[in-house]
This record gives structure tokens, C-alpha cells and sequence, in this order.
């Protein structure tokens, strides 16, 4: 076994660790959730480092198959709001209980709108962005859906102190990825990858980052063609 | 959630580890359902699914040693142990999901990522009993084979409910060309495709090419779906197909072995490579495969003596042309997998004429008296349970006394397994085969190039030329029909031009004689009638 596949099978262990350290974790969290609310809520945070990590071995594991030639999305035409909903199902609990509400928007009241996509991928890619938006909004997440100009737009934002300035550059470089600022932006390339492996003829899929002109709060916008 | 009465239904939870059973029980508790089993593998799971009807089975991939979930839903599904309106749901690791895809036949209703929250099932939960409620007449309709009654359903789904398009539209077009209504969904395909590429509907519009014979515009539209999309693997499927059927063998086999790569789980894939790379004379290829089957097969359904005979037979061919080191090699892996087979299958009747077929085919220094004896016993053995048998014990069998040159015993017994075996017109063609050309697979393929060869020379009218072809063709496979009939016919060609000569006319006579066995529905009966006519009246 060569070092990569050792460790393709050390992030594959310490990821079946994390689930059942998130259900052990719940298991506390229901006992304590009447009796002592302050605890469950610091468990809640604890939850969600755990799924960053999570996260973060679920894209090591995604570089290591996109590297050996064995990552294979699945496209097929998918709800759009099945999509989002199976993202933000996960963190209901969290978000009541950190006090952030979430709200899902569709231009034109467009629920029913399908679009051609691999449903799992951009399920993993919306709930990774979501864990971190969870970390910085103050009180309030959205989700907006539309489409502009024949692309399909998902934006997410919050209500939070918005990105950073070097997280706004970091897209410009998407290789330069920097492991001295401490943000990594890992998460974000693999993100603009998994778009990128969405296309329509000449037209690939992207992401970018603002920061709301009004609120100031952080907005990621996807892009799929 | 509220319109969704989970009291009275019942969920079935398959894990091999007991804690995460036991949370994910108490999580369906916690949702409403009040009668959750539990089973840690797949024997009682099976056991489970045999004795009630679940309306919800929540079943991880993973189970340990022996069948994993996607064996499970398979063989629960051929077998019919669970009803159309039971929910599947296969839990897999986020990451693992291309690697569990890779039946077509039998999909879940969904897979489910681990870990989940209790937030997560709810809505899924939800979803999974809406999905069956709109999908169950069309998948009842599909059981039945009921293609009409599919297009309809199929139709009106993706009229009415967006969520399921995708799934509908992919039935409707399979009704129709179930139906045969091939311009029908042709158009409709179209229609789809303008609005945006979808990979399935273009593998869909080159599959009707495929069946309207257009081989090689299929095969140039399937290889550009590729292209943009390598991991529809049905389009592999059609693309070896369409390869196949024009005799494009080394590269059919080139493609399967790619598909595979992608998805090495599907044994009827495995299967086609083992034939296609045998044709190709590629015996290691087609061995490799075959232990791969076995390997997949242990413990499921498809685990059976055939396969290992099958297995064992082919190593035998192998080692007629492989080195003394890799002959050792094969030497060793007969013995192992033989003792496999009589571990797994120890009184089977089948397995047991197995072996003795064998023993006489490699007995050494045995004196031929003896040899008789045993081969006559186990004809008589043979020749009285044919209902017994299974197809690869039936062609062993019959490759075995031609191979011992008891071409009576043979014939007869091919005889036996045709009226046996009527209800399995492949077996049948393979029977025919082997009846025409009992020689290796190597000395056939040998045959067909000479015979190629001298047709060529007898389309150009050079029947002398082509005679020789031919000859040399019959020495290799004496009693091909299409190899006897050629020489025959070239011959009479012949003797019109020169006039009739009466030592070539024996010589036809005898030469034609050798397709007495030749059954009134071959293909080449009557022209073996018309030339054996001709023959005789010289």
C-alpha cells in the first residue's frame, strides 16, 4: 500500500470515528437539552467542529480519488430545493439552537425548478459552505435561487461581518492555496472545483465570493451552467 | 411529516454494528415508527424479509463478512421476497456511492450518507414515502411487464410531479421501446435534448440505433457520449454490444475492461468479458475474470457449481497454451479452487460428475480398459438425469467425450441436453457449436480463417483456390456444416466446368456424410438437404 492510499484509508477511519462521535454527541445532547441547556449548547459547538472536520476529510478523500482518476460525479436533472434541503436538514437542530433562522428563496416562487446536475456533489459543496456561515451569522441565513441568463444561481448569505479581504483575493488565485493565514481556503477550491466538473458545451460552472453592499454580510454566489 | 401515519408501518434496520442499529432505531422511534426490527447480516435480514413485509428497510452497504447491502436488495428483489412498495434505502459513506453503483437492474429508492441527523431522516423519510405513493403504479406496471400501462403512468408523472421527471421520462422511453414505438421515442428524446444536453437521453437515442442495427452509428454516437460523460455506464454496455456484433472483439474487450475498472462489481459485465476475451483467444483475460466472479459471487445468489466449473474448465484451456511456469500456476489454482467448489457444494450431485469428468480427463497411466469402464458408467449416469443437470455440466460432459473421441456417446448426449435443455435457446446454440466444431477454442478460430480465406477466393469464382482453403480448414474442424458445405459446393462448381468425376463425388459423399447429426431446425439444414440432393443424384 502506498503512502496516499494509507492515508485515503486513515481519513476513511477517521471519518466513520466522527459519526459516531456525532451520535454519541446527541445521545448527551437530549438527555442534557432540558436540564442543563448552557452544556448542550456548548456540545452544539463542538458538533459543528466535528463537521468541519468531517467536511475536510470528505474533500481529502475527494482529492485523493480526483487525483487517481477515480472521482466520478453523476449528473441527472434534480430539484433544485431537494437539494438545498438535504444540505441545510443536517444543522435544523443547530441552527434552532444557535438562534440563526434560514430561509430559502426562489425567484418567481420557482420551487419546482430542476436543473442538470450531480446532486450529491453540490449537496457536499452547499453544506460545506453552510458550516462556515453557521460560525460568523449573527441571526440570519439565506438561501436564493434564480436563473440568469441560462445559469442556474444559488446564493448564500448571512448576516455576519462578511469575508475577510484575503479570502475575497483567494478565488483570484485558486492555487495558491496558503497554509500560514489560517485560511486555507481548502474547502473553497474544492468547491470551485466540484463546479467546474459541471459544464454545458463551452460553459463551466464557477463560484465567487462577495460581501453584501447593503449588510456587509458574506455572500457566495454559485454558478451552474 | 404530520400527514405521514408511521405508526402502524414497519422499518427494518440492517447493520453490522449494534450501536449504530440501535441509533438509528431510536431515531425512527423518535419519528413515529413503533415497530423497528433490527439484523446485523445478511442471513437474517434474509430471514426477516422472508417472514414480514417491511414498509421501510434502512440497510447499510457495508455488512462485514458475506453479502453487502446491494447483493442483499438484488437477491431480495429477484426472488421476489420483497413486495414493489417496500422503501430501500442503501447507507453508504459519503464518499463510497460510485463505487456501490454499479447494477442498473436493481437501484435503491435512495442512498443515505452516514452520518445522519435525526433532522436529515425526517425530511427524507417524508420524501421516500411521497416518491413510493407517485412511482408505485408505474413500478407495479414494470413488474408485470405491462409496457402500455408503464408509458402512461410514466406519462402523467412527468406531467404532474417535477421532483420525479427525470425518473419517468427515463420509463416512458423505455416503455416505448419495449413496445417497439422506436420513431416514437426517438421524437420524444429529441424533444428533451433540445431543451439541454442529458447524457442518459443521447445513451438512450444510440441504444434505438443499436437495435435498428445501425452498428456503427451507434458506436460512434455511444463513444462521444463517453467522451463527455465516462461514467454512464450503460452506454458502455451498448457501446461492447454494438463492437461485438461487428466483430470489433479486441476492442470490446478493451471497453468492458474500462467499464469495469469503474465499476467492478457487476458480475454480468465480468461474464461478458470472459466470453468476448475467450473469442479474442485471450484466455488469461477471460480466467482473471472468471476468479473475479467467483470472488464476487461468494456467498450471494449467484454463487453456484457452474461458475466453478466453468472456471476450472477454462484454466484447463489456458494451461493447453501457456508456459511451464504459468501452467504451475494454473495447476495450483485448479486444485484450490476445486477444493473450494466441494467445500461450498459437498453432496452436490452436479459437483460430484464434475469431479469424476475431470479424474478421466486427467488421468495418467491408467490402463484404457479402465478408462472404458468409467466413461461408460458415467454415461449411463449422465444419459439418466438429464433433468438434473445443470448447462455446464451438461457441455463438460459432451466436451468430454468428444474430446475422448466417443463421438457417439457424444452425439447422443448433445441430443439428450437439446430436448433437456429446449427452453434455452443459447444453451441450445452453444450445444450446436460444440456439436459442429468439438475442438478448442484456439483450433476454431484457426478453422474460421481458413474458411474465410477460401470463401473469399469462391465469391471470385477461383474454386480450385478456394478447395484447398477449405480442405486444410476441414482437417483442422472435420465436421463444421459451413466448412463442409463450402468444400462440397465448391466441388460441384467444379465438376460442372470439368465434368463429373466419380472419386470426387465419393469424396463429396463422404465429406457431406459427416453432417448426419445435423437437426432439421439448423440453420444449415436445408442447404446441407439441397447439396446432399445434388450429390447423390450425380
Amino acid at each position: 500500500m502506498d503512502v496516499q492510499a494509507m492515508m485515503a484509508v486513515t481519513v476513511h477511519d477517521v471519518k466513520n470515528s466522527l459519526g459516531l462521535i456525532d451520535s454519541q454527541l446527541n445521545d448527551v445532547i437530549k438527555r442534557l437539552d432540558r436540564a442543563d441547556f448552557a452544556s448542550a449548547q456548548e456540545i452544539r459547538r463542538i458538533q459543528l467542529e466535528c463537521s468541519r472536520i468531517n467536511n475536510g476529510m470528505v474533500h481529502m478523500l475527494a482529492f485523493y480519488k480526483l487525483d487517481q482518476g477515480t472521482f466520478r460525479p453523476v449528473f441527472a436533472e434534480a430539484l433544485i430545493c431537494d437539494v438545498i434541503i438535504d444540505a441545510t436538514s443536517r444543522y435544523t437542530s443547530m441552527l434552532a439552537s444557535l438562534g440563526v433562522s434560514l430561509t430559502i428563496g426562489f425567484a418567481d416562487g420557482d420551487e419546482d425548478r430542476l436543473w442538470y446536475l450531480d446532486a450529491n456533489l453540490i449537496e457536499g459543496l452547499l453544506s460545506n459552505i453552510l458550516t462556515n456561515s453557521i460560525r460568523y451569522a449573527k441571526s440570519h441565513l439565506a438561501f436564493d435561487v434564480g436563473v440568469v441568463d441560462g445559469w442556474l444561481n444559488i446564493r448564500i448569505s448571512d448576516d455576519g461581518a462578511g469575508y475577510p479581504q484575503s479570502m475575497l483575493e483567494l478565488l483570484d488565485q485558486p492555487d495558491q492555496i496558503s497554509f500560514q493565514s489560517g485560511e486555507t481556503g481548502l474547502g473553497l477550491f474544492f468547491c470551485q472545483k466540484i463546479a467546474r466538473l459541471h459544464r454545458d458545451k463551452e460553459r463551466y460552472g464557477s463560484i465567487d465570493l462577495t460581501n453584501d453592499a447593503l449588510t456587509g454580510g458574506a455572500v457566495f454566489n454559485l454558478w451552474l451552467p | 411529516m404530520e400527514s405521514l401515519d408511521l405508526k402502524h408501518k414497519k422499518a427494518l434496520v440492517v447493520d453490522d454494528f449494534a450501536n449504530v442499529r440501535q441509533s438509528i432505531t431510536a431515531m425512527l422511534e423518535d419519528l413515529g415508527f413503533v415497530t423497528v426490527h433490527e439484523a446485523s447480516d445478511g442471513d437474517s435480514a434474509t430471514k426477516l424479509v422472508r417472514e414480514s413485509k417491511y414498509d421501510l428497510v434502512l440497510c447499510d452497504f457495508n455488512l462485514g463478512l458475506g453479502r453487502d447491502g446491494m447483493r442483499l436488495l438484488e437477491e431480495w428483489r429477484r426472488l421476489k421476497l420483497m413486495p414493489e412498495d417496500t422503501i430501500f434505502v442503501l447507507i453508504t459513506g459519503e464518499t463510497s456511492r460510485s463505487v456501490v453503483i454499479s447494477a442498473i437492474e436493481f437501484q435503491p429508492d435512495d442512498y443515505l450518507a452516514k452520518p445522519f441527523t435525526l433532522d436529515v431522516l425526517s425530511v427524507r423519510l417524508g420524501r421516500w414515502f411521497e416518491r413510493r405513493k407517485v412511482l408505485l403504479p408505474m413500478l407495479v406496471s414494470i413488474d408485470k411487464k405491462d409496457w402500455k400501462a408503464v408509458a402512461n403512468t410514466a406519462k402523467s408523472i412527468d406531467e404532474s410531479y417535477p421532483r420525479y421527471r427525470s425518473t419517468a421520462q427515463k420509463h416512458y422511453v423505455e416503455a416505448l421501446i419495449r413496445q417497439k414505438k422506436m420513431a416514437e421515442a426517438e421524437t420524444f428524446l429529441f424533444d428533451v435534448l433540445e431543451k439541454r444536453y442529458q447524457c442518459w437521453a443521447q445513451t438512450a437515442l444510440h441504444r434505438i440505433e443499436l437495435l435498428q442495427k445501425k452498428l456503427e452509428t451507434a458506436e460512434i454516437g455511444l463513444k462521444a457520449v463517453l467522451e463527455l460523460d465516462p461514467n454512464e455506464l450503460i452506454a458502455y454496455d451498448y457501446l461492447v454490444d454494438s463492437l461485438v456484433q461487428q466483430e470489433k472483439d479486441e476492442e470490446a474487450q478493451t471497453w468492458l475492461e474500462e467499464v469495469i475498472s469503474r465499476a467492478p462489481r457487476s458480475i454480468d459485465r465480468q461474464l461478458k468479458l470472459v466470453k468476448v476475451a475467450q473469442t479474442n483467444l485471450n484466455f488469461r483475460r477471460a480466467n482473471q475474470a472468471q476468479k473475479d466472479i467467483l470472488n464476487l459471487a461468494t456467498d450471494t445468489m449467484h454463487e453456484s457449481v457452474g461458475l466453478f466449473q466453468n472456471y476450472i474448465k477454462n484454466l484447463k484451456d489456458e494451461a493447453l497454451s501457456s508456459d511451464n511456469t504459468r501452467k504451475r500456476d494454473i495447476e495450483k489454482e485448479i486444485v484450490f479452487t476445486a477444493k473450494r467448489m466441494q467445500q461450498s457444494f459437498a453432496a452436490d450431485f452436479n459437483a460430484e460428475l464434475f469431479t469424476r469428468g475431470v479424474e478421466i480427463q486427467d488421468a495418467k497411466d491408467v490402463p484404457a480398459i479402465k478408462t472404458t469402464q468409467d466413461l461408460d458408467e458415467l454415461y449411463n449416469d449422465i444419459i439418466n438425469a438429464v433433468d438434473r443437470l445443470i448447462p455446464e455440466t451438461a457441455l463438460f460432459m459432451a466436451e468430454l467425450y468428444y474430446g475422448q473421441e466417443r463421438f457417439n456417446d457424444a452425439d447422443e448426449m448433445v441430443r439428450a441436453f437439446k430436448s433437456g435443455f429446449s427452453d434455452q435457446p443459447e444453451f441450445i446454440k452453444t450445444l450446436d457449436d460444440l456439436q459442429a466444431e468439438p475442438i478448442s477454442l484456439i483450433l476454431r478460430s484457426e478453422a474460421k480463417v481458413l474458411n474465410g480465406q477460401g470463401m473469399e477466393l469462391y465469391d471470385q469464382e477461383k474454386y480450385p483456390e478456394s478447395v484447398r482453403f477449405f480442405e486444410k480448414a476441414l482437417k483442422v474442424s472435420p465436421r463444421h456444416p459451413g466448412i463442409v458445405l463450402n468444400f462440397v459446393q465448391a466441388h460441384l462448381h467444379m465438376m460442372e466446368a470439368r465434368g463429373k468425376n466419380d472419386q470426387t463425388t465419393a469424396m463429396c459423399l463422404e465429406t457431406i456424410s459427416r453432417l448426419f447429426y445435423l437437426s432439421e431446425e439448423h440453420y444449415q439444414y436445408p442447404r446441407y438437404k439441397k447439396l446432399l440432393d445434388n450429390v447423390e443424384k450425380l
